[in-house]
């Protein structure tokens, strides 16, 4: 009987431990930081901070909805640090700052280009609760800026927003996947990382270039969230020192051995007929393969690059679908035009940019045995002179659904 | 089968119990001062270096057969007489304690860090330590019970973790393969194998195991399985992270927990990871706090393991919050504990084989 009553004793306080105490934290108590924007400030030493704000009773279970409450809110400061601001926030949020669903790092240009970056970065690294897979970012303009003005209206949670758009990131290829764990890599590693580059201000007007020529900010656009991501931000050593625009970054995904896009779609001047280009669909279903010979001087690299290739669209109406001449001459015109372009890429990595952006050292260091030997080896110098050799080869894997244009020119 | 309990574990138990000890080293400090050493080849280190600790218990164990049902103190007592032996069974009580007391700050430490930043370090260390001094003190049966049943779900929790990352894996990061190279890999592999030094000190439990052949099978399984598993572990951390960039994450497990994430829903699973870390965490405190006991017990001659296991645990709290920060528990654990320990775990078992042959041809001829 007595132990009986000591059990129940037991029990009745076992609910007590759930409480976890001191580490408490109540769901609609907390700030998500979903998006954190990081900007050079005019005094001495500090930054200029914006967080992304998340409400978590937005979008959730019936019960806990508020009806009248926005899904986010910015609050921009400038402040010594991006973790310390958390005290200084909670001076002006209710909620306590947390950092566990943070999807990106926006950083502004005129920072990146300062060199200053990853002294900054250094304490995200740091800060448990933010993963160091978090997608990093550059905006032309001010990252505060950059904030303040996109403003999707479908996805209006923001997590859900920068999902879906690493998402689109994958699968398209205009951007590079770009993670803070691959800046520092790269960084110890003297080669170039790529960060993902966007303006949400269509400022900078160029348009009428063909899909995947421009830089973020040049295309203008009525309707749709303000943001354009495409193109890449390139860092050497920490620092940014130039951009590559969409079509580049597409070239450097072929480049790589393995392509993370999935299918993308791109526009190529017609072989036969000047002033048209023609549509298609690229799908790459095999690895690009990379050789290279480290012992020739300077040092010879052979990039095969095989593409699939889907015709979607002949404005020229010439029959390239069952002229199997006309075929042969647009597949080598394909093939030198991207050859062609992926070339000035190579050039002007070696002698703009000098370093690699292609994560080709991975290849070279199969040849090493140690550690040692690769580093002695000094890969990221013996690339400036690297002599590189590109093969594009291009499969035409369909035509879509109509056999060839009606009333085609031969 | 109904069997009465006699207070003694076998095969399968005591299999869990050596895999529990030996493969939650892959979730602390241990890996990150592995890649220092190991760089781009820390992933073949803890295969090669099970085979120096697997013939070092050959002899072991074939000292354990001749000498049925006793336990090591005891052995060593008897061939290495009085002084000797008391000299000797106070290093290792020592240092199996030492060993209880950085692990317990360095894991306090890790809790703190990532997921409980405002709970005193002396209540979570209570609890970690109070968890596994009620396991330690219910004996070595309940030891291994408790990790054969939770054994399962362990091993499937981090098959699945394995799984789901290893779409985000990186290849090329493995080479170069050789690392710092093969000379260096070998002297590494002599002097990290304190990562298996376990396997030498459970021999005080040799007379809690139902037979020989459960206990040496149980270290030998234990032991592939472990290694195997920490070999993979080590592999996935280096084609996610990379080296050199490896070598400076504190807690790799944990930041590879954050890092999962199953479609776009389910992220930040290291919180899920933390129960059954901490579950492996409680069996291996509770192993090492039973096997100081015991051999206290030798030493003092005591009867009673339950108060001495109380009062372990109560020295082990109140001393591991000694230490300023973990790192500094890190450093003497590495530094000290496994840097010189080494040939101490390589050789004495070859020392006491060799003494207990001599001792008994001697007395053999009269």
């Amino acid at each position: 009987m007595k132990t009986k009553a000591i059990c129940m004793l037991a029990v009745c306080m076992l609910p007590l431990l759930v409480t976890g105490c001191w580490d408490k934290k109540e769901l609609e108590q907390n700030a998500y930081v979903i998006a954190i924007g990081v900007d050079e400030s005019d005094q001495k030493d500090m930054l200029e901070v914006t967080y992304l704000i998340e409400n978590p009773q937005v979008g959730t279970s019936e019960i806990a909805k508020a009806e009248d409450e926005p899904a986010s809110e910015k609050l921009t400061l400038t402040v010594p640090d991006w973790i310390s601001m958390q005290d200084t926030a909670e001076t002006i949020l209710s909620r306590e700052i947390s950092f566990a669903h943070t999807r990106i790092i926006i950083i502004g240009e005129k920072l990146a280009r300062s060199g200053r970056l990853f002294d900054f970065i250094e304490g995200g690294m740091r800060e448990p609760t933010l993963s160091r897979m978090v997608n990093m970012v550059v905006s032309r303009e001010k990252a505060s800026t950059f904030l303040e003005t996109n403003d999707p209206l479908l996805d209006t949670r923001p997590h859900k927003y920068y999902d879906l758009m690493t998402l689109r990131w994958k699968e398209r290829g205009m951007v590079p996947m770009a993670s803070l764990n691959r800046f520092v890599y790269e960084m110890d590693g003297d080669n170039l990382f790529l960060a993902v580059y966007t303006s949400a201000l269509a400022l900078y007007g160029a348009d009428g270039k063909m899909e995947d020529q421009y830089l973020p900010g040049e295309l203008s656009h009525t309707g749709g969230p303000e943001a354009q991501y495409i193109g890449g931000a390139v860092f050497r050593r920490g620092k940014m020192i130039g951009s590559l625009n969409g079509e580049e970054l597409r070239l450097t995904n072929f480049l790589r051995r393995v392509d993370e896009a999935r299918e993308m779609l791109a526009t190529y001047p017609d072989p036969e007929d000047e002033d048209r280009h023609i549509t298609v669909r690229i799908t790459q279903t095999k690895n690009t393969k990379i050789r290279i010979n480290l012992k020739s001087d300077p040092i010879h690299i052979q990039v095969t690059v095989p593409l699939n290739m889907e015709i979607l669209q002949i404005p020229s109406r010439i029959n390239y679908i069952t002229n199997r001449d006309k075929q042969e001459i647009l597949r080598s015109h394909l093939e030198n035009s991207i050859e062609e372009k992926i070339d000035k890429l190579i050039r002007r990595t070696q002698e703009e940019f000098q370093g690699e952006p292609f994560m080709w050292y991975l290849d070279a260091r199969r040849q090493f045995w140690t550690w040692e030997d690769y580093q002695k080896f000094n890969w990221h110098e013996k690339y400036l002179e690297a002599k590189v050799d590109v093969d594009v080869q291009i499969d035409f894997s369909g035509f879509g659904k109509t056999k060839r244009p009606v009333r085609s020119k031969s | 089968m109904i069997r009465m309990s006699d207070n003694r574990i076998g095969l399968r138990e005591f299999t869990t119990v050596i895999f529990f000890i030996l493969v939650t080293k892959v979730a602390d400090g241990t890996p990150t001062m592995m890649f220092s050493k190991g760089q781009t080849a820390t992933w073949l280190l803890p295969i090669i270096t099970a085979v120096p600790i697997l013939i070092s218990f050959c002899f072991l164990s074939s000292v354990l057969k001749k000498f049925r049902n006793q336990d090591l103190l005891s052995i060593i007592f008897t061939v290495l007489g009085r002084f000797w032996g008391c000299l000797l069974g106070t290093a290792i009580v020592l240092f199996t304690i030492a060993g209880l007391l950085v692990n317990i700050r360095d894991y306090t430490q890790i809790i703190k860090t990532l997921n409980y930043p405002l709970t005193p370090e002396t209540i979570i260390s209570a609890s970690i330590i109070g968890s596994s001094s009620f396991l330690a003190y219910r004996g070595v049966e309940v030891i291994g019970r408790t990790s054969w049943i939770i054994y399962p779900y362990m091993h499937a929790a981090l098959l699945l973790l394995i799984f789901i990352i290893s779409f985000q894996l990186v290849p090329g990061f493995l080479f170069p393969l050789g690392g710092p190279g093969a000379a260096e890999l070998l002297r590494t592999s002599v002097t990290t194998s304190t990562l298996y030094a376990e396997v030498i000190l459970i021999a005080i439990l040799y007379p809690s195991v139902r037979s020989h052949e459960a206990f040496r099978n149980g270290i030998l399984y234990g032991v592939l399985l472990s290694a195997a598993q920490i070999s993979v572990m080590l592999l996935v951390y280096l084609t996610l992270f990379g080296y050199p960039v490896v070598a400076n994450i504190s807690y790799p497990f944990q930041e590879l927990g954050m890092t999962v994430q199953i479609g776009g829903r389910v992220v930040n699973s290291q919180s899920f990871y933390l129960l059954f870390w901490i579950m492996s965490a409680i069996v291996r405190y509770s192993i090492y706090i039973y096997a100081a006991a015991a051999y206290l017990r030798r030493l003092l001659n005591v009867q009673e393991t339950g108060a001495l296991v109380v009062a372990l645990g109560g020295l082990s709290w109140m001393l591991s919050s000694l230490p300023e920060n973990g790192l500094i528990a890190l450093l003497i654990r590495e530094r000290g504990l496994i840097q010189y320990s080494w040939p101490f775990f390589l050789f004495f078992p070859f020392l006491l084989w060799l003494l207990a042959r001599r001792k008994e041809k001697r007395r053999k001829p009269a």
